[in-house]
């Protein structure tokens, strides 16, 4: 998991560490070339003396728009080419000029009978590649390319191009690395990814990477985090008077403060997803309800395990409020001896069973607290194939007695299942969870409100749901 | 020929010295507006200016010697020494000069390469040095053998000879003989001599100012042909002499001169009174001269410079 001072690519700090001198990075304007450029000089500091030659940030500037570069990136070693020299110059001068500049970062001997402190190799990145070669023939934007990528193997240092052009075959050929950065856009939302194109000496499994933001920082998104430290006692957060808290503080404040009573909340789930990305969502939230004595009404799916499920919850809540509160229903075979799990036993008839289903809702109910109910209908659709209609009718039933009461439910659906269509008409906030490039991320159909990352946060000893947002 | 741009290191200066016809190694170039040398193995640009100095400090000096009341070459050797110790605890590199005498020493070997060539082969190791290293901090010790390698190679280099490599607290010179045998020979045992006196003026005063101990050491000079040959890519000596002379010096007491027969035959009379030969049974070489078919024979010098 990506924290403040972690290496947000390590196979790129691996690859500048084993002696590649230089990397091409390609993108369209706006893709974070030079975010990703600053973040690996980040990353290598200690070794390197960072520059950055650019034609359009005067120092100041990048320290206001990047402020955490200040600590590695001096001003004195933004080293500006101004506007009026690009337009005024040909590009035979600036090339000098440039070449010029990085011959100034070369370590000199200052007293050669003294011992040398271990010297700072040079980190240039170019920001003013494009202007530079934009009217060379193809002979010298060879040369000029075969000359600039020597000087970072003469001064055992690495040259990072940042190119905005698509095509640059002589230079992928010259340099060690190639990627690039691009967006896409899924629902309306814009994703980040890191394209893997060459890194020499490299082992590249996974060639696209996503990205966001973060305090303007660079943030790599990795693969779902699964719940792993010991554990503790869950710490409710408080309902308001209309809306149930999500049971994670950050999550209230993406949603305005939870979600408001009487709310049916639909999860459509990609068939591709670890279906662990559901524990922190959406075990806070049983775990609130039953802190706060309301109750809890799961249907499980077919292939879901009762006691282990209950393995999950119990750790961190009282025995006592888990017996009082908490209902699975589910088939167990007359396995479980637990109060908790209601057997849903051998009904083939999708009404009988529905019947079973609200004798337990009212029965709950009659403590006169809230409850939450939770079923994953692309199971009871798989398990009742015959009884279909009355399957899609129970859930508007469902929807109505959860409204009615002001209590809160949440359905899940996936693609290709006929409940998903229901679920999308009926549900008041629509969340899509899906995966891309190995990541798991949600975002909400209905209402467009926000497109992030899920991973676990396991610091507080129980799972907590850690949301990054892709911008 | 060297760019008309650049200052001329002194042209008179003869192989291996003539470092800016070496265009292997050194490139000429002008960085933030200064003329000089880009060293292509060291990635590091040193001024023409310097460069000339540096040769200047390294290059042989027939007229070189250290003297007790040479005030002012003591003086530039101990500031130089105080620097180099004032970076105990930094991680600190060899200074330019010894990596610059130690590609000298090569330059000349691989010009020469699979030759026989004639050389005095010098050996210095400071004395009881493991138990410095027992009482010292590593960066003490690794600051006390870097001193002291770097100020012998400059003394071995102001007397025409060359360090052949080092061996932690120890090193290995050579003296190549060209025409004038005796005069070589005569430098060697007079660095030798120097090298007692670089320790006792000007290395151990200095290190007393950092609170380290006094060093000694013992030095053994042969001459005799030896074969250049290469393991792997750095070139190397072996012959008859140069393991003649690592079983010489160790018959010196500390602080003294051991030299071995064959050297002790090129010196000059007046040379010769410094040293006499080693008579005690317990401290006689168990081996003969090839060449004379005798016990070979080892003198000490007379004086002691502690």
């Amino acid at each position: 998991m990506s924290t403040e001072n972690n290496v947000e690519f390590p196979i790129l700090k691996k690859f500048i560490d084993i002696g590649n001198r230089s990397l091409l990075i390609k993108g369209e304007s706006g893709d974070g070339k030079k975010t990703l450029s600053l973040d690996l000089a980040r990353n290598v500091a200690k070794d390197y003396n960072i520059y950055f030659i650019t034609g359009n940030k005067k120092p100041e500037m990048m320290h206001t728009w990047y402020p955490w570069t200040k600590s590695f990136l001096p001003s004195e070693n933004i080293i500006q080419i101004s506007s009026n020299e690009l337009i005024s110059s040909d590009s035979n001068f600036l090339l000098a000029e440039m070449l010029n500049r990085i011959s100034g970062t070369v370590t000199t001997v200052d007293d050669p009978f003294v011992s040398d402190v271990e010297p700072k190799k040079p980190f240039i990145i170019l920001d003013i590649w494009d202007s530079i070669i934009t009217e060379f023939n193809p002979q010298l934007k060879m040369h000029a390319e075969k000359l600039v990528t020597s000087l970072a193997d003469k001064h055992n240092g690495f040259i990072v191009f940042l190119s905005d052009k698509e095509e640059h075959s002589s230079l992928e050929q010259l340099v060690d690395g190639v990627i690039q950065t691009s967006k896409l856009y899924v629902d309306n939302y814009m994703m980040r990814e890191i394209t893997l194109k060459k890194l020499m000496g490299m082992e590249i499994q996974t060639s696209k990477i996503p990205f966001s933001f973060k305090n303007g920082k660079l943030y790599a998104f990795s693969s779902f985090l699964h719940f792993e430290e010991e554990c503790k006692k869950f710490e409710p957060v408080p309902d308001s008077k209309n809306i149930f808290s999500t049971g994670n503080q950050n999550f209230d404040a993406k949603l305005g403060g939870g979600f408001k009573k009487g709310t049916i909340i639909g999860i459509e789930i990609d068939p591709d997803v670890d279906r662990y990305a559901f524990v922190p969502f959406l075990l806070p939230l049983v775990l609130n309800f039953l802190s706060h004595d309301n109750s809890a009404l799961i249907s499980l799916s077919s292939d879901q395990n009762a006691e282990s499920y209950l393995d999950h919850i119990s750790p961190h809540i009282d025995d006592q409020k888990l017996l009082e509160n908490l209902r699975l229903y589910c088939h167990t075979f007359g396995q479980s001896k637990s109060q908790v799990v209601l057997e849903r036993g051998e009904e083939q008839n999708f009404e009988s069973a529905h019947k079973k289903w609200l004798e337990h809702y009212h029965q709950l109910k009659q403590k006169q607290n809230s409850l939450l109910m939770l079923v994953d209908y692309s199971f009871i659709e798989l398990g009742y194939r015959g009884n279909l209609d009355a399957v899609l009718k129970a859930m508007i039933e469902n929807t109505r007695i959860i409204r009615h009461n002001k209590d809160l439910m949440i359905m899940t659906s996936r693609p290709g299942f006929q409940t998903l269509g229901v679920m999308k008409s009926a549900c008041d906030i629509h969340f899509r969870v899906f995966d891309h490039n190995g990541c798991t991320f949600i975002c909400t159909e209905k209402p467009k409100l926000f497109c992030s990352n899920i991973q676990t946060n396991s610091s507080l000893g129980f799972p907590q749901l850690q949301l990054t947002d892709v911008y | 020929m060297l760019s008309p741009t650049i200052p001329k290191i002194n042209d008179r200066l003869p192989f291996p010295f003539d470092i800016q016809n070496d265009r292997l190694r050194f490139q000429s170039t002008t960085v933030n507006s200064q003329k000089g040398y880009y060293d292509l193995v060291e990635k590091k640009f040193i001024s023409a200016q310097k460069m000339q100095k540096l040769i200047d400090e390294l290059k042989p000096d027939d007229s070189f010697e250290i003297k007790p009341d040479d005030s002012i070459l003591i003086n530039k050797i101990k500031k130089r020494i105080n620097q180099n110790l004032s970076f105990m605890q930094k991680n600190t590199r060899d200074s330019y000069s010894i990596k610059l005498l130690k590609y000298l020493s090569n330059r000349f070997l691989s010009s020469q390469s699979d030759q026989n060539i004639q050389n005095a082969i010098l050996f210095v190791d400071i004395v009881k040095s493991t138990n410095l290293a027992t009482t010292l901090t590593p960066d003490e010790m690794s600051s006390l053998i870097k001193v002291f390698s770097q100020e012998i190679s400059i003394l071995i280099s102001k007397y025409s000879g060359f360090v052949l490599k080092y061996a932690g607290d120890a090193a290995i010179a050579f003296f190549p003989i060209s025409n004038n045998a005796e005069k070589i020979c005569q430098n060697a045992i007079r660095c030798a001599k120097s090298m007692n006196l670089l320790i006792k003026y000007a290395i151990n005063p200095t290190l007393e100012k950092f609170g380290l101990p006094e060093i000694k050491i013992r030095v053994g000079v042969e001459s005799g042909n030896n074969q250049i040959v290469f393991f792997g890519p750095e070139p190397d000596l072996i012959g008859s002499t140069i393991t003649m002379t690592a079983k010489i010096y160790p018959l010196a007491d500390p602080c003294q001169i051991a030299i071995g027969e064959e050297i002790y035959k090129k010196l000059n009379d007046g040379a010769a009174d410094h040293f006499f030969q080693i008579q005690s049974d317990s401290k006689k070489l168990p081996y003969t001269n090839s060449s004379t078919g005798k016990e070979y024979a080892v003198y000490l010098s007379k004086e002691v410079f502690s």
